[in-house]
């Protein structure tokens, strides 16, 4: 397993841009999912970085999973920090340190094993029939499963795998 | 005709699928082939690229060089596709170091990503390319009377500096298409408002409750229905007004992907398709026959 001393490393170029936030907290006024659920609160995610809080923000907290990705924070900081973008980085340590939700596992699982993350039932495809849609052309699982291996996204998700997680 | 290849995504071709046949049939009436090529999963911005990034950046590069190979510009069905495959051009066509790295990986399956195409959304297509007045020109059947709450959706917006597609504070295109059809779009509160299905895997109670936020705004402002670009905040809306009924009051607004309604304007029988939305449509399509 990778140690969390090791990840921060890795983390230090960014912090040279979450240093520049000086918490006004416009991120969290535009956050819809702070809206409707304030346990996810952006300005609180770039605060314990500042504060550098990485324990409890890398390997314990998951809120930053809650992030819906809209990027309406990246668009309005007055400082130009790309906070969409600092959330990404923070989910990629994490899974680094296993701590990623199964929903998240799952998904990775389908692409890897299907090329897609839609389930493709029988009614799906009648469905597609009776809409006179075409067959669509198959992407080459072993490609996908290639392109995975080398990446260590194959490895990943053996590793939270046999962690239970 | 203007070729281009067809990026239909996972969740059209397998969850809505009569939202595929509205862009199949429409598309071609304004000079464009479609071109299938065997894709994978664009894949998604939201769970691949949080997993791992380089992951993210390297199955897109696949995807892209398809399209490449076959001297192909990519218009997507869906916002999500178009965020991830937009990005992922645009930091490779940059960032060289990055695009080396993932032309590493590449190697195994005697691909390279070369920078030779660009991304489109199928809104760009019908704004940017085919125009509004060739819009309206193409109108039989003007949607009069038939008030609309557009959805643009973030995928298509941002990040802007590389999407560049509209204002991301104030977008109006969808606003200019759905009103080149006869219909009027009606201002909403939140209009500009993420649907909430990015947080959806992990926390499904906010999502629903940041879709009907939406939902309750669109019906306050009389709208007829909602409409938007994205499958996904489609299936967020239309399906997720059943999930809403378990924490809210019901709501009953109908829920359309444009190309829908450009058919319906224009005279394509899409009733088959119509009959597979979860909240009934029924009503707009007898308001607009008048």
């Amino acid at each position: 397993m990778t140690e969390p001393s090791e990840l921060l490393e890795e983390f230090k170029e960014l912090f040279d841009i979450v240093k520049l936030c000086y918490q006004c907290g416009t991120c969290a006024g535009g956050c819809p999912v702070f809206r409707q659920y304030t346990e996810f609160n952006p300005r609180r995610v770039m605060e314990k970085l500042l504060l550098g809080d990485y324990d409890e923000q890398f390997i314990d907290d998951q809120q930053i999973w809650y992030c819906s990705m809209c990027y309406t924070c990246s668009t309005r900081c007055p400082q130009g920090i790309d906070i969409g973008h600092v959330i990404t980085e923070l989910k990629n340590l994490a899974v680094k340190l296993r701590n990623v939700p199964p929903g998240i596992v799952a998904e990775m699982e389908a692409i890897l094993e299907t090329g897609t993350t839609a389930a493709i039932s029988q009614s799906i495809l009648k469905k597609r029939e009776r809409l006179e849609l075409p067959e669509l052309p198959k992407a080459d699982l072993d490609e996908i499963q290639k392109l995975m291996e080398a990446t260590g996204a194959v490895e990943s998700l053996s590793q939270i795998k046999e962690a239970g997680n | 005709m203007t070729k281009f290849a067809f990026f239909v995504g996972c969740t059209i071709p397998y969850r809505i699928p009569f939202v595929e046949i509205t862009l199949r049939r429409t598309l071609p009436e304004f000079g464009i082939e479609l071109v299938d090529l065997p894709f994978a999963c664009c894949p998604d911005p939201g769970g691949v690229q949080g997993f791992d990034s380089v992951t993210w950046h390297t199955l897109a590069a696949r995807n892209l060089c398809l399209a490449e190979e076959q001297n192909l510009n990519i218009v997507t069905a869906c916002s999500g596709c178009f965020e991830t495959l937009k990005v992922v051009n645009t930091h490779l066509k940059n960032d060289t170091a990055l695009k080396t790295k993932v032309n590493g990986y590449l190697k195994e399956i005697n691909r390279e990503f070369q920078g030779s195409i660009e991304v489109k959304h199928f809104a760009e297509v019908f704004y940017d390319d085919i125009g509004i007045d060739k819009i309206a020109a193409k109108v039989q059947n003007p949607l009069s009377g038939l008030k609309l709450a557009t959805h643009t959706g973030c995928h298509f917006l941002k990040p802007p500096e590389i999407l560049q597609t509209d204002n991301p504070e104030r977008p109006t295109k969808l606003d200019e298409m759905v009103e080149a059809l006869g219909a009027q779009s009606v201002p909403y509160l939140n209009k500009l408002s993420c649907c909430g299905a990015g947080t959806r895997g992990v926390n499904q109670d906010t999502a629903v409750a940041m879709a009907h936020e939406k939902i309750v705004g669109a019906e306050r402002a009389n709208a007829d229905a909602l409409v938007t670009v994205c499958p996904t905040c489609y299936v967020q809306y239309d399906v997720g007004q059943r999930l809403m009924a378990k924490q809210f009051e019901k709501t009953n607004l109908p829920v359309f992907v444009y190309p829908e309604l450009l058919g319906l304007s224009m005279g394509i029988d899409f009733s088959a398709g119509f009959k597979m939305h979860t909240i009934k449509v029924a009503p707009i399509l007898e308001k607009i026959a008048g």
